[in-house]
């Protein structure tokens, strides 16, 4: 187990703390949204038996990779602050529908994806998402 | 929507947030000097076990009612959990954090319902 020192031997390439920090939340946010495709594909392709399609195994692998990076980020990061953020892969399915599908986008909904980008932004402030402990 | 169903969407809450409590409470300590790995590993379980109990808990309610009704609730957990981690662990979190909750938590109201 490392002990705390600030700096990983072998690693020569140097990071600011919330550099590292947003690079953890983005890889978290990533691997869940496309975790929740690739089930939703399987699922789609294969509504009665989607365990036997591969795309449903490749998207449970993410989901497992999402909860390792997780574990990751939560060493460092305040969970309220990452939790926070990881509000955005939510608003996965309302925009990607509005994008691709060109579905109609209720201005009721648009004002809510408005305010949790506002609020991600704010809560995801340098000075928030750098732990005390760095 | 009966009181009962109302009780397990808020219970499902609660589970995310617990578990996430429990699992920051795990891997903030894991390169402290005065916990175990034996005392991290319970911490851990305990969180993935309130995780489970969550899924399939809200497996049931997606099986029995309107996702749009059981999405209206998910605006609470990130208020509820950037709270309890200040009240719980001692977080601090800046103004400015506190304001970006509120808006995500009133933002995901609003797309779950509008």
């Amino acid at each position: 187990m490392l002990t705390s020192d600030s700096t990983l031997p072998g690693f020569g390439l140097k990071l600011s703390a919330s550099a590292k920090a947003y690079m953890k939340l983005g890889a978290c946010a990533g691997l869940l949204a496309a975790g929740e495709l690739l089930l939703k594909i399987g699922a789609t392709a294969q509504p009665d038996s989607p365990m036997t399609h591969w795309a449903t195994w490749i998207g449970i692998a993410f989901y497992v990779l999402n909860f390792v990076a997780w574990l990751e980020a939560l060493k460092t990061i305040p969970v309220g602050i990452a939790f926070a953020v990881q509000s955005i892969v939510q608003l996965m399915v309302p925009i990607s529908a509005w994008l691709f599908l060109h579905e109609q986008i209720s201005s009721g909904r648009a004002l809510g994806i408005l305010l949790v980008f506002v609020g991600v932004l704010l809560a995801a402030a340098p000075s928030a998402v750098a732990d005390e402990r760095l | 929507m009966t009181a009962f169903t109302l009780f397990l969407c808020l219970f499902c809450q609660v589970l995310v947030v617990a578990g996430n409590l429990l699992l920051k409470h795990a891997m903030a300590g894991i390169d402290g000097r005065e916990r175990s790995r034996v005392q991290t590993g319970l911490w851990l379980f305990a969180g993935i076990a309130l995780f489970s109990l969550w899924f399939f808990l809200w497996l049931d309610l997606l099986s029995k009612y309107e996702l749009s009704q059981l999405y209206a609730f998910e605006g609470l957990a990130p208020v509820f959990l950037m709270a309890s981690a200040w009240l719980f662990l001692g977080e601090k979190v800046p103004l400015r954090g506190w304001i970006g909750v509120s808006l995500i938590g009133a933002g995901l109201t609003l797309v779950a319902g509008a």
